[in-house]
C-alpha cells in the first residue's frame, strides 16, 4: 500500500496531461445524476425536523404532543 | 434507505410528534451546558441506548425507544411499533398539518451572511465506466468492477463541506483571461478528502489531515457572455486510522474532474460542479479488493426557496 501514493502522483499527471478530451459540463452533470441521491432515498427529507432541541421542547408543550428524538453519534441530517 | 424513508414512517412522525434530529457527541460534550443538552441528557439517562430514537414528553420523560439492528425490514417494524407504543402511552394527539421544511438551507446552494458556503457532496459506491485515468493499479481479480456502463452499486451518502469566504476566493480566478491557470491551496482541496468514503460512518471518514496527495488545478477554459468557464483537475490520497484502531488504516484515492462558472461583471462564482471517481479500501485484512467509489460535489449561487 506504500506504493499507492507515488502510483497516485503518476497516475494523477497523467490524467492530467493524457485527456485529450475533457468531458463537457452535460456530460459530468449527467455521471452526477447517477451519483446523486434518488429520490426515494431522499424521503426522510420530508420529515420537518428541527435540530434545535429547545425549540422543539418549546413547540411540543405549545401544541400538545409528544417528541420525536432521533439521535446518531454523527450529524443525523447530514452524512447519513 | 433507512426506516425514516419508510412512508408509513414518515406520515406517522410528521403528522403527530415534534420531530428533532441531533447529534449524540454534541449533546453529551460535557462542556457544552444548554437547556438543549440538559434536555437530551434527561432523556438519554433513562434508557441503556447510545443512540436511536426516544419518544419523549414534553417535559423529557421517556415514553418509548428503540435501537434496532441493521436489517431494515425487521428495523422499520420496530420504529412503527415505538411510534405507536409512545403514542399510546402520551395519550390523544390532534394529527397537524406540516409543511415541507428545509433543515438545511445553504446545502449546495447560496452565500451565508458571514461569505461562507457549503458545497452539497454526494458519495456512492459505483461499477462500470472503465477506469482511464484512474488513480490505482487494481488487481485483476476486481478488474471488473470497472467494466460495463457506470452504474449504482450502493448507497449514497450524503454529505457537505463548508468553506469560509476567503477559502471560497480561492476557486476564482485573479486574471481572467482565457488559458490562466492556478492551484487552490492545499489546505482548502484536503478538505475534499472526506469525498473518498466506503461507508457512511465518521470512524472511517478521511480528514483533511489525512490527506497525501490533494491536488486541484483551476483554467479557464473559455470565456463567453461575461462567464468564465472554469476547469477544474484533481488527484487525491488519503490514509486515515479509524477510531477503533489507530493500526488499522482505511485508503483512498480519487481523480477528479469539475466546471465551475464565474460571472466576471458581478466577480462572483455562479457554480461548480465536481465528479470524482475513485477507490477505498476497508482496514485489514478486508483491504485486499479496492472498491470503486465516485462523488459528486455541486454548488449554486441561487439559494433555494422553500
Amino acid at each position: 500500500m506504500k506504493a499507492s501514493f507515488a502510483i497516485t502522483v503518476v497516475l494523477w499527471s497523467v490524467h492530467v496531461v493524457a485527456a485529450a478530451e475533457r468531458p463537457t459540463l452535460q456530460e459530468l452533470t449527467t455521471k452526477a445524476a447517477i451519483i446523486k441521491p434518488r429520490p426515494d432515498e431522499l424521503k426522510w427529507q420530508h420529515i420537518p425536523w428541527l435540530t434545535d432541541v429547545a425549540e422543539a421542547v418549546r413547540l411540543a408543550k405549545q401544541e400538545k404532543r409528544p417528541i420525536f428524538l432521533w439521535a446518531t453519534t454523527d450529524e443525523p441530517l447530514e452524512r447519513c | 434507505m433507512g426506516p425514516l424513508s419508510n412512508e408509513e414512517v414518515i406520515r406517522k412522525v410528521s403528522t403527530n410528534f415534534v420531530p428533532i434530529a441531533v447529534n449524540t457527541r454534541k449533546m453529551r460534550d460535557k462542556s457544552i451546558d444548554t437547556p438543549s443538552t440538559r434536555f437530551f441528557r434527561k432523556v438519554s439517562d433513562q434508557t441503556t441506548q447510545g443512540q436511536g430514537v426516544w419518544i419523549v414528553t414534553p417535559e423529557g420523560k421517556v415514553l418509548a425507544a428503540y435501537h434496532g439492528p441493521s436489517d431494515l425490514t425487521e428495523r422499520t417494524r420496530g420504529f412503527l411499533e415505538t411510534i405507536d407504543a409512545g403514542l399510546n402511552a402520551f395519550g390523544e394527539v390532534t394529527p397537524r398539518e406540516f409543511k415541507l421544511m428545509n433543515p438545511l438551507p445553504y446545502r449546495g446552494a447560496g452565500v451565508e451572511e458571514d461569505g461562507q458556503v457549503t458545497l452539497a457532496i454526494s458519495i456512492r459506491g459505483t461499477n462500470g465506466g472503465g477506469k482511464p485515468g484512474h488513480p490505482v493499479v487494481v488487481e485483476e481479480h476486481s478488474a471488473w468492477l470497472w467494466k460495463g456502463e457506470f452504474r449504482q452499486a450502493g448507497y449514497a451518502i450524503f454529505d457537505s463541506v463548508t468553506f469560509t469566504a476567503k477559502e471560497w476566493t480561492s476557486f476564482a480566478p485573479a486574471q481572467t483571461e482565457v488559458g490562466a491557470e492556478w492551484t487552490i491551496p492545499v489546505a482548502v482541496a484536503s478538505q475534499f478528502a472526506r469525498v473518498v468514503a466506503g461507508r457512511t460512518d465518521r470512524s472511517t471518514m478521511f480528514r483533511a489531515e489525512d490527506a497525501k496527495l490533494a491536488k486541484l488545478t483551476c483554467k479557464i477554459e473559455a470565456v463567453e457572455g461575461g462567464v468564465a468557464r472554469i476547469r477544474l483537475i484533481g488527484g487525491f490520497d488519503a490514509v486515515h486510522a479509524v477510531e477503533s484502531n489507530k493500526n488499522k488504516p482505511v485508503f483512498g484515492q480519487a481523480v477528479a474532474e469539475g466546471i465551475a462558472l464565474y460571472d466576471l461583471n458581478r466577480r462572483s462564482m455562479q457554480s461548480l460542479l465536481l465528479v470524482f471517481h475513485g477507490t477505498f479500501r476497508d482496514v485489514p485484512p478486508h483491504d485486499k479488493t479496492a472498491h470503486p467509489v465516485s462523488a459528486a460535489v455541486e454548488w449554486r449561487v441561487e439559494a433555494e426557496k422553500r
